[in-house]
């Protein structure tokens, strides 16, 4: 045991240091947390709808539609996405087999999102993941949040991400994603308020 | 060509380099150990990546010198040969220089031991001739390889055994046979190569003939070299001539992805050399490098003249390196250097100027085009260097102004070469009386330029983000700057310590967050001692 000590001396002594950076959970923070097509496989005919949840230093996230989107591929499916009115779609041409068809975005702060819709199948997102947090979050409790992918702007998440602890009264906000190999996306965003 | 200056052992161990040789490198300005996870992995000849720089042991080409930072070869058996100013015409398959390892006669007794903070080696002759000729071993355990894993954490990479040998036979008044077998275990550069090498010496003639093998992860070849010499006095009016032929080979089953080609890789060479008066020499040849189908011509010449305690030379060298695409044009590179030295008694100085030429660099594909060798580059610098040997007190500056560029063809706008730096100093200061040595070394270089994120793309079918980059090389890391101590302890006949103490913390590069939205600074061990006690019999 000492010998393991000593080692683990010996690599500080020897290491560097990375600054610090945002925790991939952390919700203060410009980036886009979850891209949605509703539905996410679309039968020719059908149509599929785009948003994002997108988080913001300093600010609630919001529930976007881009400002501009396009296809990267297959680029001959070009016109199968669109700007309808008020928002952009993808609407599904005759297709002989199953077709991915990738699309580019771009949202209102810029940022800029690719996400696949299969052409040619039918598939439903997913339920949103259930959130049961207490209001107001106890502090220095672990409170189990159960199967997504979580993010919060009040507290601190565990390494596996399946855990939220407050320490300090916050306000803020805790959002679950999940997501299924279809292509499937759903979230859930709740305010937080710990004291 | 140019020898080691010897000045690490003028100075009484670097100040920062921890006892090791290849880090005591760093003090020539042609020279940096580029860090792979932190951790020095290849070597750097001015603006010549690792990929550029060829190693070779008594020879032949080895896949490397470092394992977990630290120089392979040992105290005692081993010496260091550098090739920044110009290769030897006997060598070549590399656009940016070597550095070799040739391993020393194993004559006389001794032994030696040294322990450090990762590593233990133990080196000697054999106190009686094993198989009727001179004998020496070294070997060093590795107990701790620092190494920053991916996720940025620190892990230890295990311990590993490096080993060097070295049996000699006299087989007559002419002719010596030598067998140096050289090994390190672990890591992706893990590699063997036994090597068995034949002298002849006859008045003016002298030959060698050699052959090795090498098994490595990633590379297994059978490798030859031969090389005659013949020398003259006074022919055709010149007080000297010398003649060089030789040639080189290497067969080689190299790991590419799945498949595993068979490559071919050679050299003929020729050299003449006249003493052209009384401080006047010349030397030049041209060298036929083969690469599978591909041939191509080095021609490399050399004057050199000494005006009192002033010496000049100048070189003018070109030099070839296989593509990875063995049908491809092999990369090319012409140097011209010019150097003056002054000695006194007590001081030296040395002044080197360069410039090199680079074309048919590869150039990595992109979004909007395919890979092509039509990259070129170039670099010029100066480089200064000087020692000062006292009664007591050494010291020794060294200083390089560069600037070396690259574009991905030629009418394409340049920026900076990866490695370009450009300036550089280092300045050794060392005191020694009555078993005591301290030495401060203080080091100021420029940040490497680096290519700055300037956005990120959200793939939200695997939630994970992709770079967007700006320009090429158009950002620089800040300054690094280090200062050393060491202080060495001769503790009797035949111990000796050391502690050698480097204060730095300075920005080595960046990184950035999952989503490319934060630039994260990597940061030097503000302060990164090391002990060391060697035992000589």
């Amino acid at each position: 045991m000492k010998g393991a000590w000593l080692v683990i001396a010996l690599v500080g002594l020897l290491a560097g240091c990375v600054d610090a950076g945002d925790p991939p959970w952390w919700l203060d923070h410009d980036r886009i947390v979850a891209v949605r097509l509703e539905p996410p496989a679309i039968q020719p005919g059908e149509s599929a709808m785009v948003d994002a949840l997108i988080a913001h230093r300093g600010a609630p996230t919001t529930d976007d539609q881009p400002v501009a989107a396009t296809v990267v591929s297959p680029r001959a499916l070009f016109t199968a996405v669109h700007y309808n009115l008020d928002h952009w779609q993808i609407d599904c041409p005759p297709v002989a087999e199953q077709t991915s068809l990738v699309v580019e975005m771009r949202f209102p702060a810029g940022e800029v999102a690719t996400k696949t819709v299969v052409l040619g199948d039918t598939h439903a997102n997913p339920a949103a993941p259930a959130l049961a947090v207490p209001d107001p979050v106890p502090l220095h409790q672990d409170i189990a949040l159960g199967d997504a992918e979580w993010f919060t702007s009040c507290g601190t998440l565990d390494a596996s991400r399946t855990t939220l602890r407050v320490d300090e009264p916050c306000d803020g906000e805790l959002v679950g994603v999940v997501r299924d190999l279809g292509g499937g996306v759903a979230w859930q965003v709740v305010p937080l308020h710990a004291q | 060509m140019a020898r080691a200056d010897d000045v690490d052992r003028e100075i009484g161990g670097v100040p920062g380099a921890f006892g090791d040789s290849l880090q005591s490198l760093e003090l020539s300005p042609s020279y940096t150990l580029v860090p792979v996870d932190d951790v020095p992995a290849g070597i750097a000849i001015r603006d010549a990546d690792p990929s550029r720089v060829k190693l070779f042991v008594d020879g032949f080409e080895v896949p490397t010198l470092l394992a977990g930072g630290r120089s392979l070869f040992f105290a005692g058996i081993s010496s260091e040969r550098r090739f920044d100013d110009g290769m030897d015409l006997a060598y070549g398959g590399a656009t940016g220089g070597g550095l070799e390892i040739d391993t020393q006669a194993a004559n006389g007794r001794w032994s030696q031991a040294a322990l450090t903070v990762t590593d233990a080696t133990v080196a000697s002759t054999a106190l009686h001739s094993l198989y009727g000729g001179p004998f020496a071993a070294g070997m060093r355990f590795s107990f701790l390889e620092p190494r920053r894993g991916r996720d940025l954490d620190l892990v230890t990479a295990g311990e590993h055994f490096d080993l060097q040998g070295r049996q000699e036979w006299r087989l007559s008044g002419h002719w010596s046979l030598a067998f140096t077998p050289i090994a390190t275990e672990g890591g992706d550069n893990g590699f063997a190569r036994a090597t068995l090498t034949a002298r002849y010496r006859d008045g003016g003639w002298q030959g060698t003939l050699a052959a090795s093998a090498l098994q490595g992860v990633s590379r297994e070849s059978v490798d030859t070299r031969a090389d005659f010499k013949r020398e003259l006095r006074n022919v055709g009016g010149l007080k000297a001539l010398e003649l060089r032929i030789g040639e080189n080979t290497s067969l080689a089953e190299v790991v590419q992805g799945a498949a595993t080609p068979t490559q071919f890789d050679g050299g003929l060479w020729a050299a003449l050399g006249a003493a052209l008066g009384a401080n006047v020499v010349a030397l030049g040849g041209a060298r036929l490098e083969i690469f599978d189908t591909q041939v191509a011509l080095s021609p490399r010449g050399t004057i050199a003249a000494l005006f009192g305690h002033i010496g000049v030379g100048l070189t003018a060298s070109a030099y070839r390196q296989a593509q990875v695409d063995r049908d491809v044009t092999p990369e090319r590179a012409t140097e011209v250097t010019a150097i003056v030295q002054r000695r006194w008694t007590h001081q030296r100085i040395s002044v080197t100027g360069y410039y090199i030429d680079r074309s048919r660099i590869l150039v990595e594909p992109s979004a909007t085009s395919v890979g092509t060798a039509s990259g070129v580059g170039t670099a010029t610098g100066i480089e200064a260097r000087e020692s000062w040997f006292g009664r007591h007190w050494t010291a020794y500056f060294a200083g390089a102004i560069s600037h070396a560029t690259r574009a991905d063809r030629f009418t394409a706008p340049d920026h900076p070469a990866d490695l370009d730096a450009p300036l550089r100093f280092d300045a050794v200061v060392a005191w020694h009386d009555h078993g005591w040595r301290i030495g401060v070394r203080g080091q100021l270089r420029s940040g490497l330029p680096y290519t700055p994120v300037t956005g990120a793309v959200y793939d939200g079918d695997t939630d994970t983000y992709s770079a967007l980059y700006g320009k090429p090389n158009s950002d620089r890391a800040p300054f690094r700057r280090e200062l050393d101590l060491r202080v060495d302890r001769q503790l009797g006949t035949h111990l000796h310590a050391y502690l050698d103490v480097a204060f730095n913390g300075g920005t080595l590069g960046y990184t950035y967050s999952d989503d490319y939205s934060q630039q994260l600074a990597i940061r030097a061990p503000p302060v990164l001692p090391w002990v060391g006690i060697t035992g000589n019999l």
